[in-house]
């Protein structure tokens, strides 16, 4: 297990983590999400040991990450902006994986490498963005570690790779318990593969829960009450975050169980009713907007 | 990962990237070209041992420093160790590779020394191969092995000190910033910081301060601190002198060496440990460096560009303000690397304090706040003085040659390195000098302050005397006083004609040690053309040659010494008057005009004359009294 307690990061007079308390369980696919400039990147790079913590604690089973390669052989980093040491090839990449994660399994990555259409002899610096991410990513399994830590891992993959990448990561999770910790922009992507969602937002983690706890713990309504002074009591009972009326009809977003959230619907005298799941990109907007990130002013509505 | 798999790994990807190549390529080169050298210059070896039948380790160890020719091997491995350093750490630049490198489980220490052994391996396998080579090529020439080959080792050991040097200095650097040119900007500080530092502090006290200067040997204490001048030059020096013969010699100075190294590798690896590799984007991953660089730099680049710009204008003020505005503009363009940022007002409070150090020096020096161009030591607290004067006299130069009138001119007659125990009488001079100074020099009636103003105009004659105070402390202070030239000054009558100075001005007076030392060059009688030198205070040199013509040298010697010391007693104010006269007196004042050799020569680059040689074949009679000396103006082409 991951646990992250009272985090904190600054660069100089920049906070960029502050008080992050988190925790990943094994064998999960944990998605983090947040806004540009959120720290995203940063706290990946925090949990793999690259960033030293300014203060607060993180382990990795019960184990500090910053300078202990007992902990970093558990675990396998792809970051955002890849690296290749210059003159690499698929085939010299698994060489050198070789001496530094003991449990690397070329069989398996020359097998991947050959469906996904990779030349193992070809110099990775030939390769495009999509295939070198590919390659990064099939090493990445193929390490074997028990944990896996990818930055904005889908982008420049196409849909096929994609699907194909998410299958391989299932796989990898139902076979041996492999915990995958994945940041992306991408939120239909994340709400596909994701287990778990943690929000980021202005260095603070401000949402962390199951996802399908959280889809149904929010839910967007469509109400017309047949009065006002009905329309008055029941959403006096409601916990909504968001509010738009158009005439006698209610626009709402409502946080709660679903099952408790429709018992008090249906008991209101209402001429129409209408329940609906939030996608996860909803879920984060109504996320974003309850703590006060400015999303109107940002596309102009 | 175990270190034998990192470095294995390290090794291994070292090898597959170009930069590694060019290192190796490089010193593959110079191998080669030393070993072709070897070959041409052997065959020559060969043939000196074989005609001396006799030949000992000091043949080898001289002929393997020629093949590791100090200056080149140093600069070569040198400048190897810099590159193998900026290779290996210079993916800390690079937040990609930093990502890459630091999330695999491998320790900061170990990555840290990795790095150097891998290069440190290259290194130590080219020499080995090197050694191997030389000395199979002497095994051909059926040369004694076991006397070559600890020759060669020590060589290559320093050569392979030299590359640890470039290496350590130049891994510091890398690792204390962000980009190539920050590592190459600290480099250079560290290399030529602290020369341009005493060079700009020599400056600007002779620009602002009247009774203090600084010598040469404070630029050469200055380099001292430059980590690299420092090993060049003393590396260089000691794998010269040393020898496998005599380890003592060198052990203690090479140990310094080899702590100086560690110490630099020490420095690295704690930059290494305990580096921010989060601020890869800005100048230096330690935001406290940044700071001290700003307030350094702004500090460096005013007084510099002060200094320089005097030559545009003597404004202290202008030139104050304009040395700030570029020195703001040079650093933050440094720092910033883009001409936009650099004209946005950024860092202030850094930049403010390099700036307010820099005022308060120039006003501190200007007007003396802290009294250190005027300071004169308590007598009591001064074991002795040491002085140097330059004194002017009004001399005879006999007939001119052109108009047949007679002309006069000053001669500067220099008293170096002269000891002096009444302490007393020494700062009471000084302080009379600096009274003086406040009614003559220009300083203090025209101008308002001390850089904008010469202290006395060009066209004076001015005297200096430099005086060094030995403080019974063990310190030593040193000061300079220039007044008019007046040939009867009272202010330092007192101390120059004094019998102390005297006789420690010019040994030859009292000092039967000097005696004895001059004349043992002339005890060897019988034999032709021994000469006597006496160097006066002028910058003369008095050189006798006296001729064995069947008369007793010694005699001519004694008889020549002695009328010198007569015409020293007879002026104590070292008017020693030097006029035309191609002859001399006897004590009977008998006229004598030839035989004795007579040279008298002034070669004073400070006045406009030279005086040539001039020399008088003048027989030395044992009764001989006085030295008469012919001075002849000399029109030089320039005039």
């Amino acid at each position: 297990m991951i646990e992250i307690k009272n985090l904190n990061k600054d660069f100089g007079s920049e906070q960029v983590l502050t008080d992050v308390n988190l925790q990943i369980k094994e064998g999960e696919i944990f998605g983090l999400i947040g806004t540009n400039g959120a720290g995203k990147s940063t706290l990946l790079r925090t949990i793999t040991g690259i960033y030293k913590p300014n203060s607060g604690l993180v382990t990795i089973d019960g184990k500090p990450v910053y300078d202990n390669p007992e902990t970093k052989e558990n675990f396998f980093f792809v970051p955002d902006d890849l690296f290749f040491i210059k003159g690499t090839t698929p085939k010299s990449l698994a060489e050198y994986y070789t001496g530094i994660y003991p449990a690397f399994d070329t069989k398996k990555y020359m097998k991947l490498l050959d469906t996904f259409h990779l030349d193992s002899k070809k110099r990775v610096a030939t390769f495009s963005k999509g295939m070198k991410r590919q390659v990064a990513i099939l090493a990445a399994i193929c390490a074997n570690t028990k944990y896996v830590f990818l930055d904005e891992t889908f982008d420049g993959l196409d849909p096929v790779v994609r699907r194909a990448i998410k299958k391989l990561l299932a796989t990898e999770m139902e076979e041996r318990g492999m915990t995958t910790i994945i940041t992306s922009h991408n939120l239909r992507e994340q709400e596909d593969i994701c287990d778990h969602i943690g929000v980021l937002h202005k260095s603070s983690i401000v949402l962390s829960k199951d996802i399908v706890e959280l889809k149904c713990s929010i839910q967007n309504v469509e109400v017309c009450f047949n009065s006002e002074e009905e329309a008055e009591k029941i959403l006096g009972q409601l916990t909504i975050t968001k509010k738009v009326q158009k005439g006698p009809l209610y626009i709402l977003t409502i946080e709660g169980d679903r099952e408790e959230v429709m018992s008090i619907l249906h008991q209101a005298d209402t001429s129409y009713l209408d329940v609906q799941s939030l996608s996860l990109e909803d879920i984060f907007i109504t996320e974003m907007e309850a703590i006060g990130y400015d999303i109107q002013a940002l596309i102009g509505e | 990962m175990t270190s034998k798999h990192l470095l294995a790994n390290r090794l291994r990807t070292q090898i597959k990237q170009q930069y590694i190549w060019l290192i190796v390529l490089s010193a593959i080169s110079a191998m080669l070209l030393g070993f072709l050298f070897h070959l041409l210059i052997l065959p020559e070896f060969v043939e000196n041992i074989a005609i001396s039948h006799t030949h000992n380790v000091y043949d080898y160890e001289n002929y393997c420093k020629q093949l590791f020719h100090p200056g080149l091997t140093m600069v070569l491995f040198c400048g190897i160790g810099g590159l193998s350093a900026l290779y290996s750490f210079s993916y800390l630049h690079s937040q990609k590779k930093v990502d890459y490198y630091h999330s695999q489980p491998v320790t900061l220490t170990n990555r840290f020394l990795s790095n150097i052994f891998v290069n440190m391996f290259c290194v130590i396998l080219g020499l080995l191969i090197n050694i191997v080579c030389d000395s199979l090529l002497f095994a051909i020439y059926k040369l004694d092995l076991s006397l070559v080959i600890p020759s060669l080792l020590l060589c290559s050991a320093f050569s392979f000190l030299a590359f640890l040097a470039g290496y350590c200095v130049i891994a510091f650097c890398t690792i204390l910033t962000n980009n190539m040119i920050y590592t190459g900007l600290f480099a250079a500080l560290l290399i030529l910081g602290p020369i341009l530092l005493a060079a700009t502090i020599s400056a600007l006290v002779e620009k602002s301060m009247r009774h203090l200067e600084l010598d040469s040997l404070w630029l050469e204490k200055a380099a001292n601190l430059s980590p690299i001048t420092y090993f060049a030059k003393n590396l260089m020096f000691f794998s010269s002198i040393c020898t496998v013969g005599s380890p003592k010699v060198w052990t203690t100075t090479l140990g310094i060496q080899i702590l100086l190294i560690l110490a630099f590798f020490v420095l690295a690896y704690i930059a290494f440990r305990f580096r921010n590799t989060e601020r890869a984007s800005l100048v230096t991953p330690f935001p406290w460096l940044i700071h001290i660089i700003r307030v350094v730099s702004m500090l460096a680049i005013s007084s510099i560009t002060f200094v320089f710009s005097y030559v545009f204008d003597s404004n202290p003020v202008l030139l104050a303000i304009l040395s700030i505005a570029i020195a703001y503009f040079v650093v933050n363009f440094i720092i910033e690397l883009n001409f936009k940022d650099t004209i946005k007002a950024k860092a202030l409070i850094p930049s403010a304090i390099g700036i307010l150090i820099y005022i308060g020096i120039l006003i501190t020096c200007n007007y003396d706040l802290l009294h250190i161009d005027s300071y004169v030591p308590d007598p009591s607290k001064v074991s002795y003085c040491t002085l140097d004067t330059k004194q002017k006299w009004k001399v005879s130069l006999g007939k001119d040659i052109n108009d047949d009138t007679e002309d006069e001119d000053y001669l500067e007659a220099n008293y170096d390195n002269v000891d002096f125990h009444d302490t007393a009488a020494v700062c009471n001079m000084a302080k009379q000098l600096l009274e003086y100074e406040k009614t003559h020099a220009n300083y203090y009636s025209d101008c308002d302050n001390y850089v904008d103003c010469d202290l006395y105009s060009d066209c004076d004659y001015t005297d200096s005397i430099e005086i060094t105070y030995h403080m019974k402390n063990g310190s030593t202070v040193y000061r300079i006083y220039k007044y008019l030239y007046n040939n009867n000054n009272s202010i330092t009558k007192e101390v120059i004609s004094s019998q102390e100075f005297l006789n420690n001005a010019l040994p030859i007076i009292s000092d039967d040690n000097y005696i004895n030392d001059i004349t043992s060059k002339f005890n060897n009688p019988g034999k032709n053309n021994l000469s006597l030198e006496i160097d006066d205070a002028f910058g003369s040199t008095i050189l006798a040659e006296i001729n064995s013509d069947g008369r007793d040298e010694l005699k001519q010697m004694n008889a020549f010494i002695a009328a010198y010391r007569e015409d020293l007693k007879e002026h104590p104010d070292f008017s020693l008057y030097r006029q035309s006269n191609d002859d001399y007196y006897d004590k009977d004042n008998n006229y004598h005009a030839d035989s004795l050799e007579f040279y008298c020569y002034y070669n004073n680059s400070n006045t406009s004359y030279n005086y040539v040689n001039n020399y008088y074949r003048i027989p030395v009679p044992e009764d001989f009294t006085h030295t008469r000396a012919f001075i002849s103006k000399y029109e030089s082409d320039e005039e």
